[in-house]
């Protein structure tokens, strides 16, 4: 990359995944749950991250934060977080307890997770789990990080907040829970919030208050968002950027409407395709054949020739596609399209 | 609907009581499911929808008598001659119908013994119902795995050598063991991933084919009930609020929290335009329902008469049942249409 590639990178991007990998040492070997995954998420964007369970999008998100649980390692790549006043930091060389990262996370990078009754405490209240985080990262006056904790909660939508501070979470409901949750993350104004399945666990009605509310805060609050997720619906009506994973690799990533209108991968094509629609009239739909495999000591091959009907036999299944950008700003790793090769070492 | 129905559920409660203090008074009352009726065709699929709390799993529970309802009744067509009311029968006459209807559930994972084989679990309803013993029950759970595309080599293993999808296939089989003519699937694919989903979808929509049978198809994903049912029934705090054929209620809904409903479903295609209505606050506790139309606190249409009196479930266009007070009067928007 030459210099003013680089300056370019830096003035849009607010942080740059490249060729990270995580591995998990089992008994039974080496499980790969994130292998050479590059993306790079711009300031105040909406970027989607869709798979399947088991594809490694949960992972790459706690990498991002350096919370990959054991036996979990990031054994390559790096992670450039850019902050605002224009300084690089890679996120892989920091200590993953130390004070540098602390200051990220929670900080400038926050985080919503799926179930949101794992995450709160049951014998804090409210109050003080949102005042924690305040009092961690903005302010140590614990009047004013009352008063931030009381803005947020009404900020959130949440109906009588001097009250909702002192009660407990089991006296919320699962989408109230998600919006402290949310609430939470906001409370020191971060600039990438990422988002893993954070309505998986909730009614249609309540998921539809939630990403109303996602993105009010996006544009309020001018962050990015990495949106993690397996619903297709929910990716086509609020994201930008779609990064499409399996079996730990990014296959295809591209504009939201290349993933929707254009998709050129084999599985995208398939997952679309077997996504019920409602007005679509067909009397059966599209499946995928088999599996998806468990990534440990996989051969040197495409993950998805196994399943793939348009594999080419003989290519696919003894080397790995390079992700290739095939059109501008839409990559593609797949042997249909290019025929350059991964190298895998 | 012309042909004599499989079921017919009529005026169906379930009432939960709530118990305080030392001596567990009863101090009201959770009213599950109030006054549901509902008709199942042969051959037909009813899709059952709502929010978690509006009663469906209940409603699926009372009609295969896993829970004994508090009222109503549940005419059961068991063969071409022979209906019973599910309601009224002891546990002992229980027995003798329960092979004719069954229930398939949610989670794969938890649903299945893991110390028990795939012999065993299919195969149990067939004991339980002394249908079959020894090689002949052996040859038909063999049968039954080919029926729902798993190996029937497989029968001696154990629940964890299967993955997600095909576990759910060994709930399907189980379910078919006894031949029955009704199957409550209850969320069957919801924690499965999309392409397995599409797998299950097809594969029930083929044994409906193939034998016949009646499903009342319980789940939230109204993009998979749009997919497999022939008609729908809207639930919402224990009632139905809206019943139609598949295509009238998601095209032309006439209850607003239908329209509320399809407008929250996130449609797979960036340039499709819809206004989303955002329902304000939660579903309504059903101990303690609103007065008037339980969904008045939420319509956007609400008006002095919703807040006051009840609206009755009553026929707006041929084959549409809704209860608001404004059905007729209202336009509302049902799914965005797509070219096929």
């Amino acid at each position: 990359m030459d210099g003013s590639a680089e300056a370019r990178k830096r003035a849009q991007s607010i942080i740059d995944v490249d060729n990270l990998s995580v591995h998990f040492h089992v008994d039974e070997g080496t499980l790969k749950a994130v292998d050479r995954v590059s993306f790079t998420i711009a300031e105040r964007q909406m970027f989607g991250l869709i798979g399947e369970s088991g594809c490694g999008k949960t992972v790459t998100a706690q990498s991002l934060m350096r919370l990959v649980p054991k036996p979990g390692q990031i054994v390559g790549g790096s992670i450039n977080f850019f902050g605002e006043q224009g300084g690089k930091t890679d996120l892989v060389q920091l200590d993953k307890s130390g004070s540098e990262i602390r200051a990220i996370r929670g900080n400038e990078i926050a985080m919503v997770f799926q179930e949101p009754m794992s995450s709160l405490s049951p014998i804090h209240s409210i109050g003080n789990q949102l005042m924690e985080a305040v009092r961690l990262h903005v302010t140590r006056n614990k009047r004013e990080a009352y008063e931030i904790a009381l803005e947020m909660l009404d900020l959130v939508g949440i109906p009588n907040p001097v009250q909702r501070m002192g009660e407990y979470p089991h006296h919320f409901s699962g989408g109230m829970r998600q919006r402290v949750m949310i609430a939470m993350a906001l409370s020191c104004r971060p600039r990438l919030l990422i988002a893993d399945e954070p309505t998986t666990a909730l009614d249609v009605t309540v998921q539809a208050q939630i990403l109303d509310l996602i993105a009010q805060s996006q544009a309020q609050f001018n962050m990015a968002v990495l949106y993690i997720t397996h619903d297709l619906g929910i990716i086509a009506e609020i994201c930008d950027k779609v990064a499409v994973m399996y079996l730990g690799q990014i296959v295809e990533h591209g504009s939201v409407r290349d993933i929707f209108h254009n998709p050129l991968h084999p599985y995208t094509r398939r997952l679309l395709a077997s996504t019920p629609r409602i007005g679509q009239r067909t009397s059966r739909l599209q499946t995928i054949e088999g599996t998806v495999p468990t990534p440990i000591d996989l051969p040197i091959a495409c993950g998805f020739c196994a399943r793939c009907p348009d594999r080419i036999d003989g290519t696919c299944d003894v080397a790995m596609p390079a992700l290739v950008e095939i059109e501008d700003n839409h990559f593609v790793r797949c042997f249909l399209h290019d025929e350059r090769q991964e190298v895998v070492l | 609907m012309s042909a004599q129905p499989i079921l017919k559920v009529e005026g169906l409660k379930k009432y939960f009581p709530v118990e305080k203090g030392f001596l567990r008074r009863v101090v009201g009352q959770v009213k599950a499911v109030d006054d549901v009726s509902l008709e199942i065709a042969p051959g037909e699929t009813l899709g059952l929808v709502g929010e978690s709390g509006s009663g469906k799993t209940t409603v699926g529970r009372c009609i295969l008598r896993a829970l004994k309802p508090t009222q109503g009744s549940i005419q059961f067509q068991i063969a071409e001659d022979r209906i019973v009311d599910m309601a009224q029968l002891s546990e002992g006459e229980l027995r003798a119908v329960r092979p004719h209807a069954n229930m398939i559930f949610q989670d794969p994972f938890y649903s299945l013994d893991p110390r028990w084989t795939i012999l065993d679990i299919v195969g149990e309803p067939l004991k339980l119902s002394k249908l079959a013993t020894g090689k002949e029950l052996e040859d038909r759970v063999a049968y039954l795995m080919e029926v729902v595309g798993l190996e029937a080599t497989h029968l001696r293993r154990y629940p964890h050598a299967f993955s997600g999808g095909q576990r759910q296939r060994i709930g399907v089989a189980r379910a078919l063991a006894t031949n029955p003519r009704l199957i409550v699937a209850d969320e069957p694919v919801s924690a499965l991933d999309v392409s397995t989903q599409a797998q299950i979808l097809n594969l029930l929509q083929d044994l409906q084919g193939e034998f016949g049978l009646s499903y009342l198809f319980i789940a939230h994903d109204l993009s998979v009930v749009e997919h497999i049912s022939d008609r729908v029934a809207v639930m919402y705090v224990g009632k139905i609020v809206e019943v139609a054929k598949r295509d009238q209620l998601f095209f032309f809904p006439k209850h607003p929290y239908t329209e509320a409903l399809l407008s929250a479903v996130p449609t797979p295609d960036p340039d499709v335009e819809k206004e989303r209505i955002i329902l304000p606050g939660e579903i309504a506790n059903p101990a303690d329902p609103p007065s008037g139309c339980y969904f008045h606190p939420r319509c956007r249409y609400v008006q002095a008469i919703c807040r006051d009196e009840e609206p009755t479930l009553r026929e707006v266009s041929p084959g549409q049942w809704a209860s608001c007070h404004f059905a007729e009067e209202l336009n509302l928007a049902g799914a965005p249409q797509q070219p096929n």
